[in-house]
């Protein structure tokens, strides 16, 4: 992977200019905008999470200072950002709907014939166990993340990927293999919508949350790919804690990490989950 | 992926006057530079995993860890490469912002390693400190990916932090450490990330 310096100091540049000729403009009107944004975030989360009202309400705020052009370029951002805590909301929602699914999965799999869900081997075995906890841990944060931003709880797994990935997977099962497969999908999904969320969030404990979570669902993915490469090699019994390092192809040591950085195009729509209604 | 946006040009304005000071809330940006600092760290902490894996892969060719299986050799290898690619990518941005490239190890951590290094007889001394490294660099990412605004710069903080828990998850796996036994529990703490004091030494 390969970065592209010149762009970067491009984009910086401009983006500098941009940034000097903003402050020297009007820092008191910006000041106002973050308070009526904080003001907007008091309400009750049915008056604000109308994604047509706060698109409005933008437009109105952007007419009623008369800022237009450049104004409303610099400033468009920080009306963004303002109006963000709703955003926030519904990706702490929608990542809250991806770790029910998780723990609606992995339960789903335990409750397999064993040697159908890979449960036979004791490391497997244990592996879900633990991961059952953690997702529900993650949801749980996510939950009182939203809560604390005035939304509300998600409690039901996100749908697109319940119908989509998850239902026609399922009905294919035969054996361990296609179970990790499925499970591998979800926690790839999950650390790419989380670095993204992370990437864009505006609440600083939110951006915590994503950024302390997301690496924990790297270490899943990293043991599924161990056991997959294990599994499609014929080496089950190589499946342990601690794992026998010695009797592993040369490959396998850096079948775990495929990117120097997690890719993010796999990320979930923000509101994908959000909670309506 | 391109890696830019962490510096001053990229921060926006702090909080007016409604800023608690607690950690929920808007994300505070630092100043242009404190926010240079915090990727000259970055890339420090990089600089020292790239060399202290050199260092093991150096040890091995020489038979001082006696054998090493390929595995553990591609794995030193491949992650070794993935510091570098993360060095370069902090550096990228120091140097777009006119600064010189950081290609210095952590003084404060790369005096443990110094220490370590010539003490290492098994790959499972190499786990060992490599683990130990793997996590000050996820838990320094995860410290510091608050304190970023601009949400390119945040994300190369945020991409790179799974990767090194990528690492980490190998690394307890050849340890002998189960999921559920490890130190962070399911979510990534920061007691063990590195401070902007730890460039002093």
């Amino acid at each position: 992977m390969t970065v592209d310096e010149h762009s970067i100091a491009g984009l910086l540049a401009e983006s500098w200019d941009l940034h000097v000729d903003g402050m020297r403009a009007t820092t008191d009107g910006l000041c106002e905008v973050v308070e009526l944004g904080l003001e907007r975030r008091a309400r009750p989360q049915d008056e604000r999470g109308d994604p047509q009202r706060r698109r409005f309400l933008q437009q109105s705020l952007l007419a009623a200072t008369g800022l237009t052009g450049l104004g409303a370029a610099l400033f468009g951002p920080s009306l963004r950002r303002v109006f963000a805590a709703g955003n926030d909301v519904d990706m702490v929602n929608t990542a809250a709907s991806i770790e029910v699914l998780a723990v609606t999965v992995y339960k789903q799999a335990a409750s397999l014939d064993p040697n159908v869900s890979g449960a036979a081997i004791p490391a497997v075995k244990d592996f879900v166990v633990a991961v059952i906890q953690q997702h529900s841990d993650h949801r749980d944060a996510f939950n009182a993340a939203a809560v604390r931003l005035g939304g509300r709880e998600q409690t039901n797994p996100n749908k697109p990927v319940l119908d989509t990935v998850v239902t026609p997977a399922v009905g294919k099962i035969k054996g361990p293999a296609d179970v990790v497969a499925l499970a591998l999908t979800l926690e790839d999904a999950a650390v790419q919508t989380y670095v993204s969320f992370g990437s864009t969030a505006t609440d600083a404990a939110v951006i915590k949350t994503f950024a302390s979570i997301a690496p924990i669902e790297a270490e899943h993915t990293a043991t599924l790919r161990v056991i997959q490469g294990l599994l499609s090699l014929g080496q089950p019994q190589l499946i342990a804690v601690p794992i026998d390092i010695a009797k592993l192809p040369g490959p396998a040591g850096g079948i775990a990490f495929p990117d120097s950085f997690y890719p993010i195009d796999g990320a979930r729509p923000a509101s994908e989950g959000m909670v309506t209604g | 992926m391109a890696a830019a946006g962490v510096t001053g040009a990229g921060v926006l304005v702090a909080g007016c006057g409604s800023d608690t000071g607690s950690s929920s809330g808007a994300a505070t940006s630092p100043t242009a530079s404190q926010g240079l600092m915090l990727v000259k760290l970055a890339a420090g902490i990089e600089v020292l995993a790239v060399n202290t894996y050199a260092a093991a892969l150096a040890a091995a060719g020489q038979g001082t860890l006696g054998k090493v299986p390929d595995a553990f050799a591609t794995f030193a290898q491949t992650v070794r490469k993935q510091h570098q690619d993360h060095a370069d990518a902090w550096n990228a941005i120091l140097t777009a912002s006119g600064l010189p490239a950081n290609t210095t190890p952590n003084p404060k951590y790369n005096s443990v390693v110094q220490g370590q290094v010539a003490t290492l007889r098994t790959i499972v001394d190499v786990a060992k400190l490599a683990l130990t490294l793997e996590m000050v660099a996820v838990e320094t990412y995860v410290a510091v990916a608050s304190l970023i605004t601009g949400a390119t710069g945040r994300r190369t903080a945020l991409s790179i932090a799974p990767v090194e828990a990528e690492h980490v998850a190998i690394l307890n796996a050849v340890l002998g450490t189960k999921l559920d036994a490890t130190p962070q529990k399911g979510f990534i703490g920061t007691d063990m990330a590195a401070g902007l004091d730890s460039l002093n030494g």
